[in-house]
């Protein structure tokens, strides 16, 4: 007797049905651990650039009084500190005072409030889903 | 002779993609955790080194500036002790991996840390 090739109506279906519910689970565990591992390495670039920014902060808040409301400093070495387009934080200044230096990238404001300044960064983890977390400075003059 | 799987070989594959699937998914939250303590010791350092300019200058903290330091520090405080000219800083908080966060620094008054 001649066997009969290929698959019957059920074998198929059957087949389609556990596809139709594996790929998409699959799919999605595999978003979940891409956004997890990035939420992972954002807050360890965080981590680097609030020591990189107090640092830098607080040797420049040494050198004088801040210009009324703004993140810059005069005299004669003027210093300011300025959020992108590109939401890069950039400390910037003249050649002989270090030059223009990016200290944070994935800054979404930076603003002055009582007592220091305060830092947002944030991950655009999706068109419309944004991590967030602030950082707080404290500033005071020599 | 009788070819493709059983249903219980089929199962322990299943069962071991499972498996495998949250030992990864663990792994990677882990990684998260730990990646948020590391932040958490960075704001922890801004907390030390403020209380630290406190200390060497004589002048007390500012408890509204304390409060923003630590508003993303659950639980967080600094203790001093103190010893001759040596003072030591240590800043406690609760960490997302378990165990509490501390950080310590030594200043000493007058100068350098």
């Amino acid at each position: 007797m001649k066997r009969a090739r290929g698959f019957t109506a059920i074998e198929l279906a059957v087949c389609l049905s556990i596809s139709a519910v594996l790929v998409p689970s699959v799919f999605v565990f595999a978003r979940s651990l891409e956004s997890t591992q990035r939420v992972a390495q954002w807050h360890l670039e965080n981590a680097d650039a609030v020591q990189r920014i107090d640092e830098a902060l607080q040797r420049d808040a040494q050198r004088g009084a801040m210009e009324q409301g703004g993140l810059a400093w005069g005299g004669s070495c003027p210093v300011r500190y300025v959020v992108t387009e590109a939401l890069a934080l950039e400390r910037q200044a003249g050649e002989a005072c270090g030059g223009t230096q990016v200290l944070a990238t994935g800054v979404r404001a930076m603003t002055r409030v009582p007592g220091g300044v305060a830092l947002s960064f944030g991950l655009a983890l999706r068109e419309d889903l944004l991590q967030q977390t602030d950082v707080f400075f404290a500033l005071e003059a020599p | 002779m009788k070819r493709g799987y059983t249903l219980v070989e089929q199962m322990i594959t299943v069962a071991l993609l499972g498996i495998t699937a949250t030992a990864v998914d663990l792994i990677s939250l882990q990684t998260e955790r730990a990646a948020q303590a590391e932040l958490q010791r960075a704001r922890a350092g801004v907390l030390l080194e403020y209380h630290a300019r406190r200390v060497s200058t004589g002048r007390p903290v500012e408890p509204e500036v304390v409060g923003r330091l630590t508003a993303a520090l659950p639980e967080a405080k600094v203790e001093q002790a103190r010893d001759g000219k040596v003072v030591t800083l240590t800043a406690t908080w609760r960490s997302p991996t378990g165990p509490a966060g501390r950080r310590v620094l030594t200043v000493f008054q007058g100068g350098g840390r």
